[in-house]
């Protein structure tokens, strides 16, 4: 509220607290217009509207505003078109033979990375086993057949002679 | 018996027909609203066309059992959804625009207004043309939500219960929305007031 202005004359007859100079603000009349207005706010504003054809108005704005889109599609006729799009086939080209090649890259790379002594990644390097697994993995086949002869291991515990 | 059999048929196709005349009703009536919000928020004519053609054939082969009463607020929110598909879409286009050209290579495309100065014709109707262009510039301004809130309550005359079905938000977020987008209306078309028009 404007403090030069006297309390009395802002203060219309009804003794509506929220008009000033006899004429609702747009932001009274946007806030009762939107629902957000108290009931009591929302009948003092009524009361106002009843005699007061410029608030009336002022309480159309949003409707004009959209009665006022009526030639919007006289105007959307002339929006430029959107072309068709069409393939720039270069670029794709020169993108796939950069993928093409990043992957040929890695498939080269890869090995030379993951073993640094040319083992297959992922092998049995001996050296770094313990001696029993190393012994089981260099004798296999024997323990295999000591698997299908339980006698023989039977005969060579019997002999103190453990596997 | 018979009797009840012979007239059952009668009423539910009499009931039908007068509900397809109600909902041919709706339809008409909606579209020329329902393109103004697509124009204004794709700006591309056939596209908009569209998109509310399909919101329509939607609304019509999934809804029509549906009370009268609820075919707005579930026809907006078909068409919103529908605008926020096309919106995704040319995210994903914009992504790849790398591999494709255009003839024009547009980076801002041109305003309503801009659109509006260029047009010949009577002068009072190159007038409300531009009148048209800066309001529909001015409410592409407003933030989606504030777009939306404002669209449905102003020029749908959607009720705050029905807008807040169709947005799937709140009903006091709706009456912010409205309130904020009246405001800033008003900021950006002072000069434009209509009382003043």
């Amino acid at each position: 509220m404007n403090p030069t202005i006297p309390l009395k004359f802002e203060l219309p007859e009804s003794g509506d607290i929220m008009t000033t100079r006899n004429h609702l603000t747009s932001a009274q009349i946007d806030h009762y217009r939107s629902g957000l207005a108290s009931a009591e706010q929302a009948a003092h504003i009524e009361a106002h509207l009843k005699n007061c054809p410029q608030c009336q108005q002022e309480l159309q704005f949003g409707q004009q505003l959209s009665q006022l889109l009526a030639p919007l599609p006289q105007l959307a006729a002339r929006l430029p078109r959107r072309s068709s799009r069409t393939v720039r086939w270069p670029r794709v080209f020169a993108a796939g033979m950069a993928t093409a090649s990043l992957a040929l890259a890695v498939f080269v790379s890869v090995p030379h990375l993951a073993g640094s002594n040319g083992a297959y990644p992922g092998g049995f390097d001996s050296q770094s086993l313990s001696p029993q697994v190393a012994d089981a993995v260099q004798n296999i086949e024997f323990y295999q057949w000591l698997s299908n002869h339980p006698q023989m291991l039977q005969q060579g515990l019997q002999n103190g002679n453990p596997a | 018996m018979d009797h009840a059999y012979a007239l059952s048929p009668a009423l539910v196709i009499d009931t039908s027909q007068h509900d397809s005349v109600a909902l041919n009703r709706f339809c008409a009536e909606v579209r020329v609203r329902a393109t103004r919000i697509a124009l204004i928020e794709l700006r591309d004519a056939a596209l908009a066309a569209d998109v509310v053609q399909d919101s329509l054939l939607k609304l019509v082969s999934n809804y029509k059992l549906r009370p009268a009463e609820e075919w707005a607020p579930l026809f907006y929110s078909i068409l919103r959804n529908r605008i926020t598909d096309m919106h995704r879409r040319r995210k994903v286009e914009k992504i790849f625009d790398f591999f494709f050209s255009s003839d024009e290579e547009e980076d801002q495309p041109p305003s309503w207004e801009q659109i509006a100065d260029t047009a010949l014709g009577p002068e009072q109707e190159v007038a409300n043309g531009q009148l048209a262009g800066r309001i529909a510039d001015a409410i592409s301004a407003l933030s989606p939500r504030q777009r939306e809130a404002f669209l449905l309550r102003e020029m749908e005359g959607l009720s705050i219960v029905d807008t807040a079905a169709a947005m799937k938000v709140s009903e006091g977020s709706v009456k912010t929305h409205h309130m904020r987008a009246l405001t800033r209306l008003r900021e950006l078309l002072e000069s434009d007031h209509p009382a003043k028009v």
